[in-house]
């Protein structure tokens, strides 16, 4: 069930009203968790069982870990089940990756290899992340997860963090610290109307109006490239780098306001991150819940960058490229993930990092730089790997052939939003204005959002980021 | 709530501005935008035309200054006569003298989104003309956008190199799966305007002309023999193409001088007929 479809608007309304009524008032995590079923099962009811297993194991390996007193049980008892937990993501991930690899190197009977065709089930990846933090958690800092009083407790308040529908089929990836103490009564009058509305409004505007139609624009160029000038293809990835953008942090702010809706407070997932100066600053920005997981259970344990020049830029690239790997099993990933790593050593080597500038034309240089950077890096997401010379080729050959105006005009139409999305946040940030004329100012921005919503919006797509 | 009164007051004073300016349909963004805006241009038709033709995208780059702005065209992007024929046969409105498109894009099977935006019972957009696709702001942008910004003519490398890239997509035979299915699109097309001929419409089919190089591709020759096989000679009345060498921006869609050239010669075909019409 996509947040964009008729369908989800029923469904949600339907929870909502039945969520705060008095019927529900004392079992309101126990209906959550039904509806959060209910809407994983609607799309995909054969891998209803999948999140069933994760959450089975993931919170009774947790519950034994809190309850136990000996250290060595509790990482024994966490490494099985992460190590169930990989395994689970991996055969559903990287099966593709791995039999297209082991059918160069011997023959596979057919029914072995169409194993490779099995589709993903949405937000396993997701809830996978999640399951691990949990099981990390549990052992390392279990005071941070409150602990029920009871098992069957602790497994309804587990259910409801893996399965909470406005997080489960593509993030934000929350920590178990940051949901169980959510979990709780709710009250109709404690909803936080201001995050619902503006969350929703510019959620839906950045999914519906910008990426929708920005989707059908640049796909139109950048899978039919050769028949495109430069000037176009370059207009279609920069159009790409907005729609990716629109489309996640529209999905986040969805996710965040139906949340807030129902009670509960998801992390920010989007910071601004086109108006990054550097990369390192950008990974602070960008999919903020997935980096942040990153760099607490992997960078870290890794050592950081506390141990020396070369030991920092190789757990750089080996994050980044399982980062990168992480969107799925195709090479072009792990490339992106590499591309990114490279990047960052290399700021990181030149002392680039974290330098903030007052020269305002270094700091517009500086943002240029790594949007472009991070433009150029999508286009491992916007095409096949092989394809990728052709079109860097196309787009030099090309760049004499005709523009296409209405594409060229469409894309600039709709990426603009994003644009002045973010230059707002850049060159208002220390500017001081009365509070009642920012009020005014940003209820008029988001009705003008809600307008374009309900006018013009593009032919609903599914969500980018469902198929990672 | 103050936003939801302003989003309010802005669709209010947006379909008052619709009202009152009597805005002309705008231009789709896409394929599916523009395929809907057509429908809707037939569903809130003032009175019926006279002269209709039912094709592809192929139509919408006929030359309507010359062929007259009274005839309306069903010209679907990515798909052929069927969906026209399919609205028209759900449809209430009978045109004198109805011109099909019977040739390789009846290999597109008909379009339920489009059908359902022409003939549904009930639209919103019947009541807030706001949230028809044709007066969406974008539409109506797009339509400034292309007074100020008129359609390009592509120069002779893009041209060039458009053609090159449709040819190679057509270099191949039609898949066997592909078959049937047209044949059976063929099917449905001959009972669709046999109806209409039955309802008292001049059914004439016609075809407009693509580039020979891809007239002469394997697909494209591949289909029109299915298309031939269902379509006698003497099923429906034909308009053969004029001779002459038709120049495409992309394999397909007529250049401006070949457009107009055709629309010439098929205004006079259609006045004809419309005489023949008249006089039987």
């Amino acid at each position: 069930m996509l947040f964009n479809s008729l369908e989800f608007a029923f469904f949600f309304l339907v929870v909502f009203a039945l969520y705060y009524s008095p019927v529900f008032k004392t079992k309101q995590a126990w209906f959550l968790v039904a509806a959060s079923l209910v809407f994983y099962a609607w799309g995909q009811p054969g891998w209803l069982f999948l999140l069933l297993l994760s959450i089975g194991i993931n919170s009774l390996a947790s519950w034994q870990i809190m309850k136990s007193d000996d250290q060595k049980f509790k990482v024994w008892c966490a490494s099985i089940c992460i190590t169930l937990n990989v395994i689970l993501l991996a055969c559903f991930k990287y099966a593709a990756l791995s039999f297209s690899v082991l059918s160069k190197i011997v023959s596979l009977p057919p029914s072995v290899a169409s194993f490779a065709d099995l589709a993903l089930p949405v937000g396993i990846s997701f809830y996978t992340f999640e399951g691990i933090s949990l099981l990390v958690d549990s052992v390392k800092k279990s005071e941070a997860i409150e602990v029920a009083a009871t098992r069957i407790r602790h497994v309804l308040n587990t259910s409801l963090f893996f399965s909470f529908f406005p997080h489960l089929a593509a993030g934000p990836i929350v920590r178990p610290h940051q949901f169980y103490p959510q979990i709780g009564a709710k009250q109709f009058k404690e909803i936080d109307w201001k995050l619902v509305i503006e969350s929703l409004i510019v959620g839906y505007f950045f999914k519906n109006v910008v990426a929708d139609n920005l989707a059908v624009h640049t796909s139109a160029v950048l899978l039919d490239f050769a028949a495109f000038s430069g000037k176009d293809t370059i207009a279609a990835l920069v159009g790409y780098s907005a729609r990716i953008f629109a489309d996640f942090a529209g999905y986040s702010l969805i996710a965040i306001g139906l949340a807030a809706a129902l009670g509960y407070k998801l992390p920010t997932n989007f910071n601004f991150p086109y108006r990054s100066q550097s990369l390192s600053e950008f990974w602070t920005r960008w999919h903020i819940t997935l980096s942040t997981w990153i760099r607490d259970y992997l960078y870290i344990p890794l050592g950081g960058n506390k141990k020396g020049k070369f030991r920092t830029y190789m757990n750089l690239l080996l994050v980044m490229f399982l980062g990168g790997l992480w969107h799925g099993g195709k090479v072009g990933f792990a490339v992106w993930g590499l591309y990114h790593g490279v990047g960052l050593c290399v700021e990181r080597a030149l002392g680039l990092s974290h330098k903030s500038s007052k020269s305002k034309v270094l700091v517009a240089s500086k943002v240029a730089g790594v949007f472009i950077f991070v433009t150029a890096g999508w286009l491992l997401f916007a095409t096949p790997l092989h394809m990728v010379p052709h079109l860097i080729e196309a787009t030099i050959f090309n760049w004499s052939l005709d523009t296409s105006y209405q594409h060229l005009f469409l894309i600039c139409l709709f990426s603009m939003p994003v644009f002045i999305w973010h230059s707002v946040d850049l060159c208002f940030e220390k500017i001081e204005i009365k509070s009642t004329q920012i009020d005014l100012c940003r209820d008029f921005v988001l009705a003008v959002m809600a307008f374009l919503v309900v006018t013009d919006s593009g032919v609903p797509q599914d969500f980018f980021y469902f198929q990672f | 709530m103050r936003i939801l009164v302003i989003t309010l007051f802005l669709l209010i004073v947006y379909q008052a501005i619709l009202g009152l300016t009597h805005a002309a349909p705008g231009f789709g963004r896409d394929n599916y935008e523009t395929n809907s805006i057509t429908s809707e241009n037939f569903r809130y038709l003032p009175k019926a035309p006279d002269v209709l033709i039912v094709g592809s995208s192929k139509n919408n780059f006929l030359d309507y200054d010359v062929l007259g702005h009274d005839i309306f065209h069903f010209g679907y992007g990515g798909q052929g006569a069927l969906t026209g024929l399919e609205i028209l046969n759900k449809s209430h409105v009978l045109p004198k003298l109805i011109l099909v498109e019977v040739g390789d894009t009846l290999q597109w099977p008909a379009d339920e989104h489009c059908i359902k935006v022409a003939c549904d019972k009930w639209q919103v957009g019947d009541m807030f003309s706001a949230m028809q696709h044709r007066y969406q702001p974008c539409a109506q942008i797009l339509s400034i956008h292309k007074s100020w910004v008129p359609r390009p003519v592509p120069g002779a490398a893009s041209r060039a190199s458009l053609i090159d890239v449709q040819q190679k997509q057509l270099s191949m035979p039609v898949p066997e799966r592909r078959r049937s299915e047209i044949l059976n699109n063929c099917e449905r097309a001959k009972q669709l305007m046999n109806s209409l001929k039955a309802r008292g419409a001049r059914v004439v089919a016609f075809d407009p002309p693509v580039e020979s190089s891809v007239a002469n591709s394997q697909y494209v020759s591949e289909v029109l023999t299915l298309v031939n096989q269902r379509f006698a000679p003497t099923d429906f009345e034909r308009l053969s193409n004029p001779p002459g060498d038709w120049h495409t921006r992309d394999g397909t869609h007529f250049m401006p001088e070949s457009g107009k050239l055709y629309s010439l010669w098929l205004r006079k075909q259609i006045d004809k007929l419309l005489g023949d019409s008249g006089s039987r």
